[in-house]
């Protein structure tokens, strides 16, 4: 090394130093008001899988009646935060239903109680599982996390026959934030016990009124191809895999900005455009789970593993369930470490339940 | 030795980065939004805890900070255009109330990558390898580019301070 060049590193350090100290004094965060949220209660909120402390709860309720606003403006599902951007997503997917919710005893719907059984579940055309985003005067908004039967949307929106009694069904209140099963029997919830808060005896008549019919499906939907390549596609991103992602796991695309099934029209080799230094890849997208719209994606992928024969881990032709997030320009920057898998149809099942 | 449970080490975990996490959103969103992330990223961290490092784990945290971040930034933005009440953009930096103005302005005109190695060097006080893990990028390309952000901040920095400079040195090359 030259003095100069010495000399040039010195006065670098110095800049630096009082770039990062002019920072420092422009610090938003350095006036910031303490925390107003004990550690606990944040623990508390996290192990018992929710996102707010339960002081915050007031704040949150607006918040979720705005979000099912959205939905009824636009059709269109909505989840608090974990979404992708709607005008991305494949129209399919926007979808509500309606269900009347009877009234009290005025009304013509009125039921007559039977004890709850599962041979009379099985007879319900419309049986989900979902969380109350939001509850009003006139009806309450279902996010669906399970169809058991009789539909697909994203949402349910639950119209009170009877305003009064819309929030009070049959020794039962839907509260904001809180699970449900619900069935219906032409077009009309049905309460009685049938439908309740979540519960696992309640989830588990469901699960044996509808399940056969689930797993039956999925049986005839997933041929096994021994030949078939399952799982993580192996990359060459050892370092990458170090970062601490951890092993793979579907939630994980929950937290990516892309996540799509697709099968690899073209390969070009690195660019400059690419940041991670391995191949552009172009897909032809089968389906968008987050992200996008397009029919084509192009991803920047780490480079293919090779087998002892030489055959690389994908190529052109290999359908591809791909999670990643922005990368340079408009590329896609795909994730390592198993968030790239060679598709089959349960993980794709998974990815989109999950990125519903 | 008495095993520690997983509530324990969690709750170790939540006492070691919930701050840091917390005044990272903080420089990068509004209060509110910032604890409703936290509280997200928390989540994320509890049902992944397996996956955290146990060496080291804030700059994972901050990762996973960045990543609930950039759903619920999203996640407003549309809100905000699907109930055509669109009042202004989000703005990426919560700066305005600060008196350093031309720092922000500076740190303004950085592309959304730069400008992010740049406060997470300075304010998060991180090394490159650690920025390189929030980042989900390889020690040697952040190191890189955090080179030519710092050099790029510096060099609009001094441009405002002195504007007439550059417009002097193009009135010299002025034919005539």
């Amino acid at each position: 090394m030259t003095s100069s060049s010495s000399g040039n590193h010195r006065h670098d350090h110095d800049q630096h130093d009082s770039l990062r100290e002019r920072m420092r004094q422009a610090d938003p965060a350095r006036m910031a008001a303490p925390a107003d949220t004990r550690v606990e209660d944040l623990v508390t909120a996290a192990m018992s899988g929710s996102a707010r402390p339960p002081s915050r709860d007031r704040r949150w309720a607006p918040v979720l009646v705005a979000a099912a606003a959205v939905a009824l403006i636009a059709g269109a599902a909505y989840v608090i935060s974990r979404d992708a951007e709607p005008s991305m997503r494949p129209p399919a997917a926007l979808t509500t239903a309606s269900l009347a919710v009877p009234g009290g005893d005025s009304g013509p719907t009125m039921q007559s109680c039977v004890p709850l059984e599962v041979r009379y579940l099985r007879d319900m055309p419309v049986a989900l599982s979902g969380t109350a985003l939001a509850v009003g005067d006139d009806g309450v908004t279902i996010e669906v996390d399970q169809w058991y039967r009789g539909g697909d949307a994203d949402l349910v929106e639950l119209t009170a026959v009877d305003p009064q009694t819309s929030v009070l069904l049959d020794g039962f209140e839907f509260v904001e934030g809180e699970r449900y099963l619900v069935t219906a029997t032409g077009g009309t919830v049905n309460l009685c016990g049938f439908s309740g808060p979540w519960s696992e005896a309640l989830a588990a008549s469901y699960a044996q009124a509808f399940d056969d019919e689930e797993s039956s499906v999925d049986a005839t939907s997933t041929p096994a191809d021994p030949d078939q390549l399952v799982g993580e596609v192996p990359l060459d991103a050892t370092v990458a895999c170090a970062r601490g992602d951890g092993p793979y796991s579907p939630e994980q695309v929950l937290n990516v900005q892309f996540a799509l099934d697709g099968t690899i029209t073209k390969i070009d080799p690195p660019s400059a455009e690419s940041s991670i230094g391995g191949p552009i890849v172009t897909l032809r997208v089968e389906e968008w789970f987050r992200g996008g719209t397009a029919p084509v994606a192009r991803v920047q992928m780490w480079p293919p593993q090779k087998d002892d024969e030489g055959t690389p881990s994908y190529d052109i032709g290999s359908r591809l369930l791909i999670s990643g997030d922005h990368g340079p320009g408009s590329l896609i920057s795909g994730w390592p470490c198993g968030a790239t898998r060679y598709y089959d149809a349960g993980t794709a099942d998974r990815w989109r339940e999950l990125t519903r | 030795m008495q095993e520690v449970s997983r509530e324990e080490r969690f709750t170790a975990l939540v006492h070691e980065v919930a701050e840091p996490v917390r005044l990272y959103l903080l420089r990068r969103v509004d209060p509110d939004t910032a604890q409703d992330v936290l509280g997200e990223t928390l989540l994320v961290l509890w049902r992944r805890f397996d996956d955290v490092p146990t060496d080291e784990p804030l700059a994972w945290c901050y990762a996973v900070g960045r990543r609930c971040l950039a759903n619920a930034t999203r996640t407003t933005r549309r809100q905000q255009r699907l109930v055509g009440r669109l009042v202004s953009a989000q703005r990426e930096d919560p700066g305005p109330a600060l008196d350093d103005a031309e720092l922000y302005a500076a740190l303004a005109e950085l592309s959304a990558k730069d400008r992010e190695v740049v406060r997470l060097w300075a304010w998060e006080a991180l090394t490159p390898q650690e920025i390189a893990v929030v980042l989900g990028v390889s020690a040697n390309a952040t190191s890189i580019r955090l080179h030519r952000a710092r050099k790029k901040l510096a060099e609009l920095l001094d441009r405002r301070k002195d504007p007439g400079r550059l417009g002097h040195e193009h009135e010299e090359r002025r034919p005539g």
